[in-house]
Parts: C-alpha cells; structure tokens; sequence
C-alpha cells in the first residue's frame, strides 16, 4: 500500500493534507493520534467512501492506483476495514458469513475458528443488532477474515474491549501474514500484536514516524500535545518534514 | 350425502342479501358480478408429480411440494374443484380429518357452529357472497391430543380466466392438538383477470398450537380479498405467516385474532409490493384474556409504482402484552408506502408500536460494499434481509425464487 501526497475533504473540509505512507507486504503499522486527527478518515479514504474526496495524490495497492475505485472493487482487490461504529443491517449474521465466504471462497482456516463461542452466539442475530462494543469488535473480525483479505485495516479494533478479548483480538491477529493499518489510541493491542511501525497522525499529515517503542513511552508519559512540543511539533509551528523516532 | 337445510338456507338468504352487502372498509371495490362462478372443467389428478411441470413450478413458488416429502397431506384446488387430496399416513396420525369443507358440511352436522362464528358473515359484501356462494376450501380437524408434525399443504390455483375463486377454509384444533397448515394460492400464468374471495376460520381450543402459513403469488391482473378470523382459546397458540411474493393488481387482507386467558398469537405479514400493486394489508389482535400476549409484525418491501398500506390494531381490555411493528423499506422513487398502527388498551394492558418507512440508508450500503458486495447485490441483501421470515416448512424452493425475484426487481429499484 503506497499513499502519495494525499489530501482528502469531507464536505469542503480539509481533513488530510499530504499524507505519505508506504506499507510493505506483510508490515503491521500503527497508526495513532488525537481526536479528529483524520485517522478514520484516511482508513475511509483508502476504502473508497465517496463522501471523503481525495482532492490531490494518489492511493496504490498492488501497484494499482485506486482512487477511482468503487468500495466494493478495492474490496475485492483485498482490502479490508473493520469499521469503528458499524451500523445495524436487517441481515441475519450467519448468513452474512455464508455470503462473503461465497464470495471470497471458504477459507482453509474457518472464520468460527477464531471465536467459536460468538459465530454462534451471532447467528441468530442481525448484523451488529444489539451488540456490545467488545461483540461489535468481534463481529467485524470475523467478517473481514471471512473476505480473506490482503490488506487489513482495524479501526479502533481495541475500543470498549475487555482486557482478556483484546487479548485474544491480538492473538488471532498477531498469526495472521496480512499487512495491517491498525489505528488505535492506546498502546495495549500492540501488547499481543508485533508491529512494525509506529505514525503519529495530525494536523492532517504523519507527524513522526518510527519502529521505536519510544514513540510509545513517550505518549504514554507526555500526552499528544506535550509530547510533539517536546519534538518541535506545536499547532502554530508544525514541521514541514516527518519526524523520524529511531 | 347433500347438504344439510342449515346450509342450504344460510346460503340462500345470503343471495337475497347481497344486493345489499355493505362495501368493504379498506381496498378498492371489486364488481363480484362481472365474474364467472363456474370454472374450467377439470379431471381429478392422480397425483402432484403428474401435473405438467409448468403447474408443479407455480405450485412450488408458493411452498408446495409436489414430492410430498415432509408434509402430512396434501390438498388441491383448481378453480371449483377439489382435484386431489392425498393422506400421508406415515406422517398423518390417528385423529387429523384433512377434507374439503364442501365435504365436511355434508359428514359433520355440528360444523353449523363453527360456520361463520368468528367472521361476521355480514361484514362485507365479500364475506356475504363467501357465505352465498362458496365452492371447496380445505377442512382439517385435530382431535384432542393429536400433534402432527409436517404441514399439510393446501393449494388454491386458479386456471379460468375471469373467474372468481371462493373457498372457504377451517382449521380446527382440539384441545391440546398441534398443527401446521401451509396454504399456497397461485393462478395460471395464462389465467387473466382472476379474483379470489376467501374465508379462513381457526378455532384453536386450550392449549392447541396452530401455525397458519400463507403464501401468494399472483399474476399482475389479480384481484384478492382474503378474510382470516382466529379463535384462540385458553392457553392456546397461534401463529399465522403470510407472504405476498408477486405483483397484483390489488388485495387486502385482515387477519384478526381474539385472544382468550392466557393466549399467544403471533402475525408475521411479510409484503413484496412490486409493479402497480395494490396492497392494503395488516393484522389485528384482540386481547379479550387476561395474561394473553400477541405480536403483529408487517414488513413490506415497496418499489416501482406500487402502493402499499399497512395496518396493525392491537385492543385490550385485561391485563395482556402487545407489541405492533409495521415496517416499509421503500426502493423506488415513485412507490408509495403508508403505516396505520392503531393501540388501544385499558389500563393494566401493554401495548407497544414502531412503525417505520424509509428508504435503504447510504451508511448500509457503504457498509456492506465493504464486503465486497456490488450496490445492486448490497440492495439485494438488504431486502432479503428485511422480508426475511424464517417460517419452518418452507422448501429450498420458496426461499430461491424470493431471492430470485428480489435480485431481479431491486436492481430496477433503485
């Protein structure tokens, strides 16, 4: 996944403003910042939401560019989001699996696999129809593993979940050979799943960059605010070039 | 046997009081008189699977099937004529009387006090011309104890053209009994201008269970009036399922259940108004017992130029729980969809409602194309998903030519 300078408006809002990402195969990156920093945004936008315009730059995957690409194409080409607020669908979840996994093809490794309990806990239901927030995590999991995907995207996939499921959420995902965008405010997931890289987004660009565990620490200690002043980064003084954590 | 005076005179003060018969409250007014009463003359059928394949493939749309594997017995109505009844007696226990109604008045004298007892025979004009008229309609009795496990299936085609069908059914079940009829109603593809007039009586006794499932599909030209009248008696239960899965030119329907101590009824009106169809179609449910519960849901899929009215009542004067839902997903800009729930309780009743009309939300579609599905294959879903009925009985079949015809019709829609 290579992302090329790019700006994306909601409603003739800026919201990204030249984003650049290079996520190799197989790469685990974390994508982290502070509220309505544009981290949903550019998972939206990398999955073609047509209300977030792309207004400069280029998103490519497997060398293909995608920025004319319905939502649907890029998921066929293996893009995966797991979505931070699902909305509710009158479809029965059980069928839902079955459809995707027509789909895509029934996985080697079956989805129920991964959360027995809940695929059958689900069934019965509707998509997303009264769910908890942990359940809401799960549900979405267990979709975008259905979809075999290539390139997963996790938004928020560790809100509103319990100590022992993010365990497991990490688990399951940490065996997994698929690149992943994992967007998060906490530094827990990264507890049970390797990553590789760290961003820091805001004001609309990757703000610092890194493989360290530093960036980490340094969140956990300062804050957003503290930590990128202590950086050089401020609101009235952001630095034109990423800062690179080593 | 002939029939007995009762019957006879019943029927003939029906006749005189037609010409005055007060026009139904709801739907368009159909001219009963304009339509033949004597259909195509049609030979008795050896068996299902000796229809041509073209009739069996109508037959299947609306669940019956013609290998006759799970099911108790079947029933066949083509035009006037009852053309075949077969019992299953592996599956058929001791104690089920599966007849024609026509039949039964003629074996059983104490039919006359079933025989319009909980439909007002005067309601309408159609119920007044059920009543003068009337010719077949299944009748099935469960004694006392009796639990059957399939369906019996039931089938009313229609093969005249400018013909009115006009059976009158009844269901039966004796205390503590259990039954499950599964009622199919298709013209021939050929058939033009047909009409059906029906009358359904179920009188479910203490502790009885009785699933009621109807399943329509009509040609574009038909015209429909189905009148169901339920008597759930203490303890008993009742579920009834309907789905329209056609065009038509215009039905109307109003199943009503009165709920005794204790009683459960459930009504699931699952409507795919397509085309210029007419519908106007709903529930009602009586709480006369104290403790009795009853749930109406109606979801209607509406698109093209079709009209659809829904309606739900429930009424209470004891202490009882209700819930009313009447649900429309509306897919074209020209269809039109309407919701009349109507509560009404006294004090110690609980009676609740949603009622909704809307189209498919963007926010759904974009979620599910995340899947990987198209627009059209993420309307079809959705759709699928909303008239999704789960009733059990069902043959792979019914269930592939709704998916099929959704598919077809939503893409249109949108």
């Amino acid at each position: 996944m290579q992302i090329r300078d790019l700006y994306v408006g909601v409603r003739g809002r800026e919201i990204l403003r030249g984003i650049n990402l290079d996520i190799e195969r197989g790469e685990r990156h974390m994508l982290m910042g502070p509220n309505a920093s544009g981290k949903t945004t550019l998972a939206l936008a990398i999955m073609g939401f047509p209300q977030f315009k792309i207004t400069r730059g280029e998103i490519i995957f497997n060398a293909q560019p995608l920025n004319n690409l319905s939502i649907d194409k890029r998921a066929k080409m293996g893009i995966a989001l797991a979505v931070q607020a699902p909305p509710k669908v009158d479809i029965n979840f059980g069928q839902f699996i079955n459809e995707i996994e027509a789909k895509f093809g029934k996985s080697t490794e079956p989805v129920e696999k991964a959360f027995p309990q809940e695929v059958e806990h689900f069934k019965s239901r509707n998509l997303n129809d009264g769910l908890s927030g942990g359940e809401k995590r799960r549900s979405e999991l267990l979709q975008i593993l259905a979809m075999r995907p290539k390139f997963i995207i996790l938004d928020e996939i560790d809100s509103g979940v319990d100590i022992d499921s993010l365990k497991l959420i990490g688990e399951i995902l940490d065996k997994r050979q698929e690149s992943m965008l994992i967007i998060s405010h906490y530094r827990h997931i990264s507890n049970h799943l390797k990553v590789d890289k760290i961003h820091i987004l805001g004001f609309g660009r990757i703000l610092v960059s890194g493989s360290s565990a530093k960036i980490l620490d340094g969140l956990e200690r300062y804050g957003y605010k503290k930590y990128l002043k202590r950086l050089g980064i401020c609101k009235e003084c952001p630095s034109k070039e990423c800062v690179v954590v080593k | 046997m002939t029939f007995p005076d009762w019957y006879l005179k019943q029927r003939e003060k029906a006749r005189k009081e037609l010409k005055f018969a007060k026009p139904s409250k709801y739907g368009v007014d159909i001219p009963l008189q304009d339509y033949l009463r004597e259909g195509k003359e049609t030979g008795k059928v050896d068996g299902l699977k000796k229809l041509d394949k073209f009739t069996q493939e109508r037959l299947e749309i609306v669940g019956e099937r013609a290998d006759e594997q799970f099911r108790s017995a079947s029933y066949l109505q083509q035009d006037n004529l009852v053309t075949y009844l077969k019992i299953i007696k592996k599956a058929l226990p001791k104690g089920v009387v599966v007849m024609s109604t026509d039949e039964a008045i003629k074996e059983f004298s104490w039919l006359k006090d079933y025989y319009f007892k909980i439909i007002p025979p005067n309601l309408n004009k159609y119920t007044t011309f059920i009543n003068a008229y009337s010719k077949g309609g299944i009748f099935v009795w469960v004694k006392k104890g009796v639990s059957v496990e399939f369906p019996v299936q039931a089938c009313f085609y229609t093969k005249s053209s400018n013909y009115v069908q006009i059976p009158h059914n009844f269901i039966i079940a004796e205390p503590y009994s259990k039954i499950h009829l599964l009622s199919g109603c298709v013209p021939d593809k050929k058939c033009t201008n047909s009409v059906h007039i029906a009358a359904t009586e179920v009188h479910i006794k203490e502790g009885a269970e009785v699933s009621f499932t109807m399943l329509h599909n009509w040609n574009a030209d038909s015209q429909v009036r189905s009148n169901v009248g339920i008597k759930v008696e203490k303890g008993a239960t009742c579920i009834s399922n309907y789905l329209l899965s056609s065009e038509v030119k215009n039905l109307q329907m109003y199943p009503t259940a009165i709920l005794e101590r204790d009683a459960r009824a459930v009504f699931n009106t699952m409507l795919f108004c397509c085309g210029k169809s007419q519908v106007d179609a709903g529930s009602a449910i009586y709480f006369n017992g104290e403790g009795s519960r009853g749930e109406v849901k109606t979801r209607a899929l509406i698109l093209d130029n079709s009209r659809c009215f829904m309606r739900g009542n429930l009424s209470a004067n004891k202490k009882c729980f209700g819930h009313l839902e009447c649900r429309g997903l509306i897919l074209s800009k020209n269809a039109l969809g309407k919701a009349y729930p109507n509560l009404s309780g006294s004090q110690d009743a609980e009676l609740t409602h949603e009622a909704s009309m809307a189209k498919i939300k963007q926010e759904e579609l974009n979620y599910l194309m995340t899947r990987g599905f198209s627009k059209d294959e993420a309307v079809s879903l959705v759709a699928r998903g909303f008239i999704d009925l789960d009733i059990p009985g069902l043959p792979p079949a019914v269930n592939n030519y709704i998916k099929r015809v959704i598919e077809s019709t939503t893409k249109r829609g949108i």
